[in-house]
């Protein structure tokens, strides 16, 4: 509730309830005066009219009474009455004088309209003031009956005679004796009645007054009901009770529906009931205007009460009301409003308070919220700062690099995780320890040290560093400079490289034996195929020699020397990894076994070979022949470093290299293998030694000892094998090699039978392709020195032209792989086309290479390795062309 | 939704209605079937009646009220004796006529106090009382059985002022009373509220000579039911005569209401006509002197007395109290007169 509505209340409730209170109280007091007064005032005029009524009726009794007792009634009116018979009708004279000297003048006060007498016994109208009346008999009528008798009063009926409303007093003449011998009536004058009471007392205009007979009917006619008389019969509160011979006052709703004041009385004498009324409207009228009066007042009053407690309290709301809203604002933030001070009383003074306390507030919120702002900057910034700290150290500290951040002095100002994790200390302890004290142990810098010439040059300086464990290191000093560009401190990285170096050797020595193995191969082929020439036509010069001709010798030793060179080419290409192999599934450990003797023969009784199996092993696809070349060199190379008594141990396992074997061994694949471990005690190598081990013709022996390719043709085999070789030794102590051979999911291989050594002939058509002009000659040569048909081509198109022309049978084609514009393979498949179920075999000195192009060695592709003897030829043409041919279609 | 709500609301009116016309019927048995026959055709001269049908004053005495008009040409105590009407409008001296012949008619109430028969006489004529028909033509003469009042009324007059009766030329009555008007004929009866209102309307000025005034004290219209009826339907005569008498004094009270509920019965529609019909009838019916429709054992022992001097009663002369009947009258106003 507002203030201004508690102020309008409570100075409403203070004026109006007196006021009403006493309105009130005074309405009550006048409005029982005014009803009090009413009814005295009513019961005075009923009883005045009663009186009057009575009076008159009294009055006009008397008159007829005195009339009655006129001395002309007792003499001689008996005998007139007598004689008077009713045919008479003479008598009219003597009737008009007795009505001019008696009953006239009764007439002519007014109270009467009508006098006549009335003859005893026979009712008949003697005389008459009314001349038309006379000669009526009323024999019947009460005034007549009850008149004889005494005076009679004959209440208002409606006579048909006068045709209205009637009253008839009587009275009877008596003679002497005292007997009736007549009686006089008189017809009252009703308008003396209705004077009465109509008369009112002019202290009201709605007074009424009226008489009603018994029957409810009008007797009178009311004031605001002409023609009732008679007519209307009237049953109110006031009438009923009055019939029912009471007397009293009411308020009760009268004839003509309206609500007045009632004092009603029986008049038993007359048997009529008196009522005089008075609207209530009006009786109450001052009241009303008292009630009106006290309305108006009232609502003067409030309006009063509204506008002064408007007035006053505006005087006090609006400022209030203006502090309000003041507040309001202020409550929203607002503080820029301006309080005006409007009074001089509290109020202003409160005003001016609040806008002194608003300034303060203003002035403190300003202050605060700047800190605030401030504040929450600083939190920002610093969270951000805190965030990138967090988000370099842990940079740093990730980097894998040894980090070092160092003063002018050498101090050290901070270490990132790695190099607390390198030095195991605290990163605490390490700040403002001097960095060549706990590096290196001094008690100066370094001669060198990179932290003085990066700051003595301003720029970075990189070097690399041996530490005394071995370690290689990779240091780089960054110098850091202020905004003046004066180097204030220095940013030292240290990378440990040791590992990064000997993958890098690892790398650098694979792609020089690569690169070797690509020579030796290239060497390898073109020197077998000239080799091929000059075993075979040494062969062949040897069939046209009688062995006792000197030329045999000389022959043979060509073809001793070429064997040798064949040899020699086999290890080359061995190294190369072109070595014509032909790989089984196999176990090591029994073809080690079995090569035990060989290699205890190798070496003689002075070195002892060991052979340690761990179990069982895994089957790996492998030449099984290579396995005993890899010994074999590995043996020879063993007892040369042995050098006197010594153990040669050879040692298998199965092993399942990790991901982070591979990881230091640059080389390794992770996967299952088989690794064979070859050991010696003998006099071992430097590393320098070490290194080039692998390399073709690096030999340590004297010059016409060694190839220089034994171990290079083990490097080949493992490689060939996608295996991995590793090598450790120790000068004085022995060399350690250590072989992986990846296993393999099948299943072992029978050992296969021994080739019995002889030359099968045959009958069939040879085509030979052969761009190898020499060799294609000597391939006829050959064939046809064992019964073949041979047909020669030095190109593939001029092959499968002959193909596509010829009628002839072709049982096989012998083709080389590598050839101008065709290869050995495309050419097949051609030839299959046009000739299906030819056979073919190809030859090459290269036969791996192309086979190794395609990933797999197809199972029923057949070929011979240049060079190749006339057995080896003879051999494989004989089995091709036996070999069940099954095609898939 | 709003269709369930309409159907239960007249469910619950029907059933409303139908508890109310039940407890009605418990309450109230149908309404009786009253017929009253009328003296006359209808006019103002029975307003009473009508204001007492059309104010429902006797349906709420639970009569179903309903008139037989009279006229020339139907008899009145036939319909009654019949049993045709319940109640009749007869004149006094028909039902001690009737009486005479044993057919007992019993007066239960007299609605017209005063006789309406009237005589009438040129107001130049210089006849103002009976004395002066002497020598003078009257139109008195019966001419079928419903107008015999007129003639032994004024036998009666006549041998009440002990008149010769042979110095008077009577002649019979004419109901449009053209010889009269033609003054072929000196004094003609007729009824107060019928004639003498149509010839004043007329403007023919007159000199009423009443027979009341010279010893025939007669009624007019009296309510008579059968004995029977009396007997064994008290209530009903009761409950009819309360109503009537409400009936009446409503008329007498409102006349210009009642003469517009006349207007709806009557074949003659000069409203008029019904009107002063209505304001004569009023002094006869309310004289101020008794209540509407109270009776005297005087005024019957009169008429009783007057019959039998014209020797108009056959067989014994039958006594008042054998005529009428107080009880009906006292139970609706009390004892009171």
């Amino acid at each position: 509730m507002k203030l201004m509505s508690k102020f309008l209340t409570v100075l409403m409730v203070v004026s109006l309830v007196p006021v009403l209170v006493l309105a009130f109280l005074s309405y009550r007091t006048s409005r029982t005066a005014i009803e009090r007064s009413a009814i005295n005032h009513l019961t005075a005029v009923n009883q005045m009219k009663q009186t009057e009524v009575g009076t008159w009726i009294k009055e006009n009794i008397n008159t007829l009474e005195i009339l009655g007792r006129n001395p002309f009634f007792k003499n001689g009116f008996k005998d007139l009455v007598a004689l008077h018979s009713p045919g008479e009708m003479n008598h009219y004279e003597f009737h008009e004088d007795m009505c001019k000297s008696n009953l006239c003048p009764v007439i002519q006060s007014g109270n009467y309209t009508e006098l006549f007498i009335i003859r005893v016994p026979d009712g008949r109208i003697f005389v008459s003031t009314d001349t038309l009346q006379q000669g009526k008999y009323y024999e019947d009528r009460p005034f007549f009956i009850e008149g004889m008798k005494g005076t009679y009063v004959q209440n208002v009926y409606y006579s048909m005679a006068t045709q209205q409303p009637t009253m008839v007093i009587s009275t009877p003449l008596k003679d002497k004796s005292g007997d009736a011998i007549a009686v006089l009536a008189g017809r009252v004058n009703l308008k003396h009645l209705s004077m009465i009471m109509e008369q009112t007392s002019g202290l009201s205009s709605s007074e009424d007054s009226y008489l009603v007979n018994t029957f409810n009917y009008f007797v009178t006619e009311p004031r605001f009901g002409k023609g009732f008389a008679l007519k209307k019969t009237i049953h109110t509160l006031g009438v009923t009770e009055a019939i029912n011979h009471k007397s009293g006052t009411g308020f009760y709703t009268n004839y003509r529906g309206e609500k007045v004041i009632g004092v009603y009385a029986w008049m038993a004498e007359r048997n009529l009931a008196l009522i005089t009324e008075m609207s209530q409207s009006e009786a109450f009228a001052p009241v009303f205007v008292l009630q009106r009066t006290i309305i108006v007042l009232c609502l003067f009053v409030a309006a009063a009460v509204i506008v002064i407690s408007w007035a006053v309290s505006k005087s006090l709301t609006k400022p209030l009301d203006d502090l309000v809203q003041c507040t309001q604002l202020i409550g929203h933030g607002n503080l820029d409003v301006r309080f005006e001070k409007t009074t001089g009383d509290e109020i202003g003074e409160l005003t001016e308070a609040f806008g002194r306390m608003t300034q303060q507030l203003k002035n403190t919120l300003v202050s605060k919220k700047l800190l605030r702002e401030s504040e929450l900057f600083l939190r920002s910034t610093l969270d951000a700062l805190t965030n990138s700290e967090l988000k370099m150290r842990t940079i740093l500290d990730s980097l894998g690099l040894q980090v070092l951040f160092v003063g002018l002095d050498h101090r050290i100002i901070w270490a990132n995780q790695a190099v607390c994790d390198f030095v195991r200390r605290e990163r605490e302890t390490l700040v403002g320890k001097e960095c060549f004290d706990f590096w290196d142990e001094q008690e100066m810098p370094c001669l060198d040290c990179h932290v003085k010439q990066s700051i003595s040059e301003g720029r970075p300086v990189i070097k690399q560093k041996k530490t005394a464990d071995g370690k290689i290191w990779n240091v780089v000093g960054s110098p850091v400079k202020d905004h003046e560009g004066r180097v204030v401190s220095m940013v030292e990285v240290r990378e440990d490289i040791t590992e990064k170096v000997s993958i890098e050797e690892q790398f650098r020595q694979a792609q020089k034996m690569d690169a070797v193995g690509q020579l030796a191969g290239g060497v390898a082929h073109d020197f077998n195929n000239m080799l091929s020439v000059i075993i075979g036509f040494a062969e062949l010069s040897k069939n046209f020699v009688a062995l006792n001709n000197p030329l045999t010798d000389n022959l043979n030793e060509i073809l001793a020397a070429a064997k040798r060179s064949t040899d020699l080419t086999r290890h080359l290409l061995a190294f190369a990894r072109k070595q014509p192999v032909t790989p089984k599934i196999i176990d090591c450990n029994l073809i080690i076994e079995n090569s035990r003797k060989m290699l205890q023969r190798l070496v003689g009784e002075e070195i002892e070979i060991r052979f340690i199996s761990n179990g069982s092993l895994w089957p790996v696809h492998m030449d099984p022949g290579q396995i005993d070349q890899i010994l074999t060199n590995l043996t020879v190379n063993a007892r040369d470093a042995i050098a006197g008594t010594g153990t040669i141990t050879i040692e298998t396992r199965n092993i399942v290299l990790d991901e982070t074997f591979c990881k230091i061994h640059v080389f390794a694949e992770p996967g299952h293998y088989v690794m064979i471990t070859f050991y010696d005690d003998g006099s071992g190598m430097d590393e320098e030694t070490r290194l080039r081990i692998f390399e073709p013709f690096y030999t340590t022996k004297p010059i016409g000892e060694g190839t220089g390719l034994g171990l290079s043709t083990v490097f080949g085999i493992i490689k060939q094998n996608r295996g991995m070789i590793n090598v450790y030794s120790e000068p004085g102590v022995g060399t350690t090699f250590r072989m992986y051979i990846p296993r393999h999911g099948g299943i072992l291989d029978e050992e296969p039978d021994s080739i019995v050594e002889q030359r099968p002939r045959g009958s069939e058509s040879i085509m030979i392709v052969e761009d190898e002009k020499k060799i294609l000659k000597l391939c006829k040569k050959l064939l046809a020195d064992l019964g073949y048909r041979a047909i020669c081509f030095s190109s593939p198109e001029k092959a499968l032209k002959y193909v596509e022309h010829t009628r002839w049978h072709i049982d096989l084609m012998i083709s080389d792989v590598v050839m101008p514009g065709m290869n050995g393979d495309e050419l097949r498949k051609h030839v299959e086309r046009i000739r299906p179920g030819i056979k073919t075999l190809f030859m090459s000195g290269y036969t791996y290479n192309v086979i190794a192009q395609r990933g797999v060695v197809p199972e029923d592709l057949e070929f011979i390795q240049k060079p190749f003897s006339l057995n080896d030829l003879a051999a494989k043409v004989r089995a091709v062309l036996d070999k069940q041919v099954t095609y898939d279609n | 939704m709003v269709l369930a709500r309409f159907k239960f609301i007249i469910f619950l009116i029907l059933a409303a209605f139908a508890a109310a016309c039940s407890q009605e019927g418990e309450r109230q048995p149908p309404a009786e079937k009253v017929t009253l026959q009328l003296k006359w055709s209808h006019q103002a001269q029975f307003a009473g009646f009508y204001v007492a049908k059309d104010k429902g004053f006797y349906r709420d005495e639970n009569i179903n009220i309903s008139f037989l008009e009279g006229g020339a040409d139907v008899d009145a105590a036939a319909s009654i004796m019949s049993g045709k009407a319940d109640f009749a409008i007869l004149t006094p001296d028909y039902i001690l006529i009737k009486q005479s012949e044993k057919i007992p008619l019993t007066a239960i109430a007299v609605i017209y106090r005063k006789s309406t028969v009237v005589y009438l006489a040129h107001a130049d004529s210089g006849i103002l009382r009976p004395s002066d028909f002497i020598g003078k033509t009257v139109a008195c003469k019966d001419l079928r059985g419903g107008v015999k009042d007129f003639e032994f009324q004024f036998l009666a007059m006549m041998n009440k002022l002990k008149l010769p009766i042979d110095d008077v030329r009577i002649v019979p009555f004419e109901p449009r009373q053209e010889g009269f008007l033609n003054r072929t004929v000196d004094v003609t009866p007729v009824y107060y509220i019928n004639g003498a209102v149509r010839l004043k309307r007329e403007g023919v000025k007159l000199n009423m000579i009443w027979p009341d005034d010279y010893g025939a004290h007669f009624f007019s219209d009296t309510l008579a039911a059968m004995p029977d009826m009396i007997k064994k339907k008290p209530d009903l005569v009761f409950r009819f005569l309360k109503a009537t008498l409400k009936g009446w004094r409503y008329a007498v009270g409102n006349p210009e209401e009642a003469v517009d509920i006349t207007m709806a019965y009557v074949k003659n529609k000069d409203r008029g006509f019904q009107s002063d019909m209505m304001y004569a009838l009023m002094p006869l019916v309310h004289t101020g002197e008794h209540r509407i429709g109270w009776m005297t054992d005087q005024s019957w022992t009169t008429i009783i007395r007057i019959l039998a001097d014209q020797k108009m009663l056959k067989g014994p002369i039958p006594n008042s109290k054998q005529v009428y009947t107080m009880r009906f009258l006292e139970m609706v106003y009390g004892a009171k007169p």
